[in-house]
């Protein structure tokens, strides 16, 4: 449902993305991995809408996304879920999921999605007048993520979740994300710069070195393989 | 005794027009970071039509907010995209410059046309209610200082529920706290902006009244947004009720050192507590570091 | 070398013209523009170079002034009323500025436009009358010598801000204006350098100062605290181009000239349309009119490639 096609993108003179393609089947969970700089949030902040593409193209759906402004690709059903969460912290729980939910569609079904989202993250409900700049490292992570889902995506892109969180918050959370990827069909794009974690996790994936990707396939195929062995995962 | 309550009340009287005098350059501030020194002279255009529109169509000056208001949203409207929006893509530390800049040049373009338009004479609206007084506990409480009070509590209760309890409100929020993560929300971030100052513009209706009421001309434009800027700054950025607490303390401040100082320092003394708060507390008492 | 010589030459027309031409009017239009040109230099050093953006530079105008005029009516010779000045305005930066310095970016703005506030309050009720010149410095009063001494500081100014824009301290005050967090990642001492741009700033602001307090026969003592002198050295150096030796020159030009043109009308309309040419430069030529030649020249280049 996601087409990227020959991606470059510029921040000014210095260029990010070298010809970046990929795809993303509808259903799927696909995550993209590399170290850091490598270009993997240069990805998804093109994918948002916040930055241009200065070549390709990328559809969603069968739409052009990359043409349009951000807040328009997220009618488009894409929505992403930030590095380092950035919650708008002096509101509340409720507040922030509420915004989650801003396009109109969404505030149609706002009542369903809050539920829904209660039900995954139960200790959201718990403070849920709390203001977000008050919860733990984990708690926010869920509220952004809870917060991207109110706005009934197709696709969720996850930005380095795993970033400043304690290992076994974040395996509970990519449990999560699993569950919802399998039981409400969201497509989900994670980019993570921990390589084992995100491909034990995802059904396929891409890795992407110093703005191109470099390798493909299934998440297990290419946790096994040498080169990601040494690079990455520092075996062998 | 008697004395100091009736000097107290003339602070919170004239405290109460500062908190309005603060609320629109707040907004804008708060929301886009575009320091809007121009809104003294918006505030002096506004008395200016409120003199327009009672002279001719004999209206109640209160009664001509309600052409004034959306007259004023009008011209935020046309003012930001005519000038502030392109400024919207630039860094913060040249959009906070620009907009000063920019709006600089409107304050001198505003005041300088309406000397030339109206010339620089003494204005105001007489109505049949001005200088009449109520004597409470032999303290003299004029009808217009309280219509004000009023009219303040009314004008930031009023955004304030437009900001929490409607979904453009929260937007506008939103954007004020993180404008990209804002527009991951499917909020459409200039148009919230664009909407943010003309409502800032609007808002300079309400003291534009008040003012209109009491004796103006051109030059107020300057003594304004004077005032604007430092309730903005004691009060806090990004905190509204905030400028009518901030409104308050420069009012009954000034007000008190009348009593202490004379009428002549009167301005000075909170100049100087401004400056105080600049170095030592510049994100005020309420607001967060900006 | 051509500029070099261009520029004597017109320095030596500057200096023999007024005794060629003898003519009031000019020179006392030459003589606004060399004041004009000094204040808006004085602020240029500050907010040009240095991005500290002052609207409240009346406060050491007037104090140059305030000093000067005190001290020539009381018997002291202009020439040394003169530094006098200059230094009253130092000792006030010490005083005032360097502290304001603690407000960071637009509050130092809106900063020093509240003292300039408090100064001009202060002085109104502590010197509300006019300041007459006394029959023994009538006597003193020469438009020439006022022109030669207004056209010497107004030299001097260009020229140091000439050799400032040339040396490592105007580097220094640029990387200030451009970053200050990355300056001073860098090693930059920021508060050392905006300590040195106000000392300057203020130093020219003191002489321009007492140039007006020389030039102007009877004014209200608070004349010079007046809002109109912080903004005024604002507009001029915008238009003319900002953090530019003849940016502020050209500005002070086109200043004095259009005051000039609406001097009979009511409101000043010239800075009305100052008011709106600094908005388009703003938007449009942040290098200001002297950029327009930079823009000129680029077209030129791209069209003959």
């Amino acid at each position: 449902m996601l087409e990227v096609r020959d991606v470059d993108v510029t921040y000014g003179d210095i260029q990010a993305l070298w010809g970046v393609s990929f795809s993303v089947r509808k259903g799927e969970m696909v995550a993209l991995v590399g170290s850091n700089g490598a270009g993997k949030s240069t990805v998804l902040r093109t994918l948002s809408g916040v930055q241009k593409p200065r070549k390709g193209t990328i559809t969603v759906e069968g739409t052009r996304s990359d043409t349009v402004d951000a807040h328009k690709v997220v009618e488009l059903g894409v929505s992403l879920v930030p590095e380092g969460r950035r919650l708008f912290r002096d509101m509340t729980i409720l507040e922030n999921l509420e915004l989650g939910g801003y396009i109109g569609r969404a505030r149609k079904v706002k009542e369903e999605h809050l539920e829904w989202v209660f039900q995954m993250f139960p200790v959201l409900k718990q403070r849920i007048s709390q203001l977000a700049g008050t919860l733990s490292g984990g708690e926010q992570q869920m509220l952004a993520i809870a917060r991207a889902l109110m706005s009934d995506p197709k696709l969720l892109l996850v930005d380095e979740l795993s970033l400043g969180l304690a290992p076994i918050i974040v395996k509970n959370i990519y449990k999560t994300l699993r569950e919802i990827n399998k039981s409400r069909n969201v497509t989900i794009l994670v980019v993570e710069q921990n390589v084992r974690l995100a491909l034990e996790v995802a059904d396929r994936a891409y890795v992407i070195e110093n703005g191109r990707i470099t390798m493909e396939g299934a998440g297990k195929e290419l946790l096994a393989s040498e080169a990601i062995k040494s690079a990455y995962l520092a075996i062998g | 005794m008697g004395a100091l309550l009736q000097i107290l009340s003339y602070g919170v009287f004239s405290g109460a027009l500062y908190g309005l005098v603060a609320l629109g350059l707040s907004l804008v501030f708060g929301v886009m970071n575009y320091l809007n020194v121009a809104h003294g002279a918006l505030i002096m255009l506004a008395s200016y039509t409120v003199l327009w529109v009672c002279y001719y169509l004999h209206f109640d000056p209160f009664l001509s907010l309600i052409l004034v208001i959306p007259t004023f949203f009008v011209i935020g409207w046309i003012l930001f995209m005519g000038l502030f929006q392109r400024l919207l893509a630039l860094p913060e530390t040249e959009k906070l410059k620009n907009s000063l800049l920019i709006s600089f040049g409107i304050l001198l373009i505003c005041s300088n046309a309406a000397t030339m338009l109206w010339t620089a004479d003494e204005r105001a609206v007489a109505t049949s209610y001005t200088g009449k007084v109520i004597d409470l506990l032999g303290v003299r409480l004029p009808y217009i200082g309280l219509a004000t009070v009023f009219l303040a509590i009314i004008v930031v209760f009023a955004v304030h529920l437009f900001l929490t309890r409607t979904y453009f409100g929260k937007a506008i929020r939103a954007v004020s706290q993180d404008y990209e993560a804002a527009s991951w929300m499917g909020i459409n971030t200039s148009r919230a902006c664009l909407v943010s100052f003309a409502i800032g513009v609007a808002l300079a209706g309400f003291p534009g009244v008040v003012i209109a009421l009491q004796t103006f001309n051109p030059m107020v434009s300057f003594d304004l947004t004077n005032k604007a800027l430092i309730v903005l700054i004691l009060a806090g950025v990004g905190s509204l009720r905030g400028v009518l607490f901030g409104g308050l303390l420069l009012g009954v401040v000034e007000a008190a050192s009348v009593f202490l100082v004379g009428v002549a320092y009167r301005e000075v003394v909170g100049l100087v507590l401004f400056v105080l708060v600049l170095m030592f507390r510049p994100q005020g008492i309420g607001g967060r570091k900006a | 070398m051509k500029s070099k010589l261009g520029i004597a030459s017109f320095v030596l027309l500057m200096i023999f013209a007024p005794l060629l031409i003898k003519s009031e009017y000019l020179l006392n239009l030459l003589i606004l523009i060399c004041l004009y040109a000094t204040l808006s230099h004085s602020w240029n050093i500050l907010g040009g170079y240095c991005g500290q953006i002052s609207l409240g530079h009346a406060t050491f105008f007037g104090a140059g002034a305030l000093t000067f005029r005190y001290l020539w009516l009381g018997g002291v010779s202009y020439y040394l009323a003169l530094p006098a000045g200059a230094l009253a305005s130092l000792i006030l930066a010490f005083a005032i500025g360097f502290p304001s310095f603690k407000m960071k970016g637009h509050y130092f703005s809106i900063g020093t436009l509240a003292l300039a506030m408090i100064a001009l309050i202060t002085v109104q009720n502590l010197l509300p009358g006019v300041s007459f010149i006394t029959e023994a410095c009538l006597k003193e009063y020469s438009l020439l010598t006022i022109y030669y001494l207004a056209f010497g500081v107004g030299v001097a100014t260009v020229a140091a801000v000439y050799a400032l824009s040339r040396s490592k301290l105007g580097l220094a005050l640029v990387s200030v204006r451009e970053d200050e967090e990355a300056a001073e990642a860098i090693g930059i001492n920021t508060f050392k350098y905006k300590v040195v741009a106000m000392s300057i700033s203020t130093v020219i602001a003191g002489f321009a100062g007492g140039i007006f307090a020389f030039y102007c026969g009877t004014y209200y003592h608070y004349a010079p605290f007046e809002l109109g002198w912080s903004f005024d050295p604002l507009l001029i150096a915008f238009i003319g181009g900002a953090g530019t030796v003849v940016g502020p020159v050209v500005g002070a030009v086109v200043f004095v000239l259009l005051k000039e043109l609406f001097a009979a009308s009511l409101g000043q309309v010239n800075v009305l349309i100052f008011g709106i040419v600094f908005i388009v430069t703003v938007l449009f030529l942040p290098k200001g009119l002297v950029g327009i030649a930079g823009i000129v020249r680029k077209k030129d280049r791209s069209a003959r490639t």
